[in-house]
């Protein structure tokens, strides 16, 4: 039994893959075993894809290469990378942010065993534990949620490391689900809540502007008396809900495009690393929304101010 | 003075009841039968409460009458939709009130441009119109004040350039003088007798008594809803 099935043997812990990283220069590589869940839930998944796929096992020459070294080097999905003595061809783009310490994190993430003999045929190659093959472990604990129980497994995975000869330290250790699941759920379920405050605003503003229109009674049976007829009174009065929810719609959206601007530069971030981005959809969205929220608020008031 | 041969409006046992919950119902117009000649300058007087206003607001369209007809150069205004009688209002009628009715948020000159919003006129004419009549009430001055900021007798000189904008053959005019001085009084039925002297508008007032309604041509007077006497001028 190799040093990464002794761990994954061990009490408390759901699933333990081996894990390659290399650096050379000031790139680092990490090699990832995919069949395993501690690499989806430690390293990176599937759902950490951004653009294009993940790796398959058949990809030799393929790798995933982080989101960010991916901006920097301006390589996108389909182009080639030259790392390692390697020609590899980048078959994904990956944010991770899984982890609060970059443990696990590496510039390109490609299959195990191709990293392996890169390592295997690179005379610098760095420390390879037991057999060779890995030089980190990633470790899926069972309870996460209970302090107790993870302190436990890590005391039981040093001792099995010292058993087996191995000396290792621990290094930084996330929850099961990876943060950006739970991220993906709160985008999603924004747009309900968003949903939710764009029609209680609009039913606020449909109860304002009846209240108006009761107070514009006098001002209304002026402008029927000068001869102003039903429709008159209602494009004016729509006129002015649509605009009102414009207005509202444009300083909403200014509004949020610097708070959005502004929360990283103050530091304000999730535990996860993330703040807020922009989308220019969403800003037309909101634009949208406001409105509509401005006819829907003010057709009904509209045609009783002409029924005055 | 024009042979006044031709009733511009005639009303026909001309009714208006306003039902109470738990009174009597008010008879505000009892069969009132008149006709208003066109280029005549008509008072209707009476003490308040005797429904002169609600006669006035029935013979411009702003009401509708529980039974009898009003009719308006031959059509009768029962036949009439919302529409017709506001379309009806906008070409042919001009209001001035009591307490001048005047658009508070908006300035004098704003005010007399509102009632040519719904014409069929380019922004710069719509201007125009109201400057020449700002200026012909000497008023260029307070074009850019608001209500407020204005006399009583300044606000009802724009009520009445407000009335004119449109070119209405009728005015009615609705106690024009309640709410100020003599003198100023004085003035304002001046501009009426002028308009409808030098322009040929019919004119209907009513009037408590505050109207020198001696410069009408013809006075009706008013009780409990129904016509009970008429004067008329010599010409």
């Amino acid at each position: 039994m190799n040093v990464v099935e002794a761990v994954r043997a061990l009490p408390g812990v759901d699933d333990a893959a081996p894990y390659l990283m290399f650096i050379r220069g000031n790139l680092t590589i990490g090699g990832i075993d995919i069949s395993r869940l501690a690499t989806n839930t430690t390293a990176v998944s599937p759902e950490n894809v951004v653009e294009g796929r993940y790796l398959k096992a058949a990809d030799l020459d393929g790798v995933l290469l982080d989101e960010v070294s991916a901006g920097l080097m301006k390589l996108d999905v389909g182009n080639n990378i030259n790392a390692f003595n390697h020609t590899f061809k980048i078959v994904g783009i990956v944010n991770p942010k899984v982890f609060s310490q970059p443990a696990g994190m590496a510039d390109m993430y490609a299959l195990i065993e191709v990293v392996r003999d890169i390592m295997k045929s690179d005379s610098g190659s760095t420390y390879l534990m037991g057999s060779g093959d890995t030089n980190v472990i990633l470790v899926e604990a069972a309870h996460v949620g209970e302090v107790e129980e993870v302190d436990a497994v890590k005391q039981s995975v040093l001792e099995a490391l010292e058993a087996v000869g191995e000396k290792g330290s621990l290094a930084g250790y996330g929850c099961s689900t990876p943060a950006r699941v739970v991220v993906s759920i709160t985008e999603e379920n924004a747009w309900v809540v968003s949903l939710i405050v764009v029609m209680s605003v609009t039913l606020f503003s449909l109860k304002s502007q009846f209240g108006v229109i009761v107070e514009r009674t006098k001002e209304i049976g002026i402008l029927k008396a000068i001869g102003w007829v039903d429709s008159d009174v209602m494009k004016q009065i729509l006129v002015e809900s649509v605009l009102q929810g414009f207005v509202g719609g444009l300083v909403g959206m200014c509004l949020g495009y610097i708070l959005a601007f502004l929360f990283p530069l103050f530091g304000i971030m999730s535990a996860e690393g993330l703040t807020l981005a922009v989308s220019p959809l969403v800003i037309i969205g909101g634009l949208v929304a406001a409105l509509l929220g401005g006819i829907v608020a003010g057709i009904f008031p509209a045609w009783q101010a002409a029924k005055l | 003075m024009e042979a006044l041969t031709d009733p511009l409006i005639e009303t026909r046992e001309l009714t208006k009841i306003y039902p109470r919950k738990r009174e009597a119902p008010v008879v505000a117009v009892n069969g009132v039968n008149i006709r208003i000649f066109s280029g005549e300058f008509l008072a209707i007087v009476g003490r308040s409460g005797c429904g002169k206003t609600t006669l006035l607001n029935l013979i411009g369209a702003l009401d509708r009458p529980t039974s009898g007809a009003v009719i308006f150069k031959n059509k009768n205004l029962g036949a009439f939709s919302q529409r017709d009688l506001a379309l009806l209002r906008r070409q042919k009628v001009g209001f001035i009130f009591q307490t001048f009715n005047l658009l508070p948020a908006l300035t004098a000159f704003e005010n007399i441009e509102v009632a040519l919003a719904t014409m069929q006129m380019s922004r710069d004419e719509r201007r125009q119109k109201a400057k020449t009549l700002l200026e012909s009430l000497e008023l260029m001055d307070k074009a850019e004040h608001l209500p407020l900021e204005l006399s009583a007798g300044q606000q009802q000189k724009v009520a009445i350039a407000r009335a004119m904008a449109r070119d209405p053959p009728l005015i009615l005019a609705d106690e024009p003088t309640g709410e100020m001085d003599p003198v100023t009084g004085g003035e304002i039925a001046s501009m009426l007798v002028e308009l409808n002297q030098k322009h040929n508008v019919t004119v209907v007032v009513t009037s408590h008594g505050t109207f020198p309604y001696k410069l009408a041509k013809r006075v009706l007077f008013m009780k409990d809803g129904k016509i009970v006497s008429q004067e008329q001028a010599e010409y």
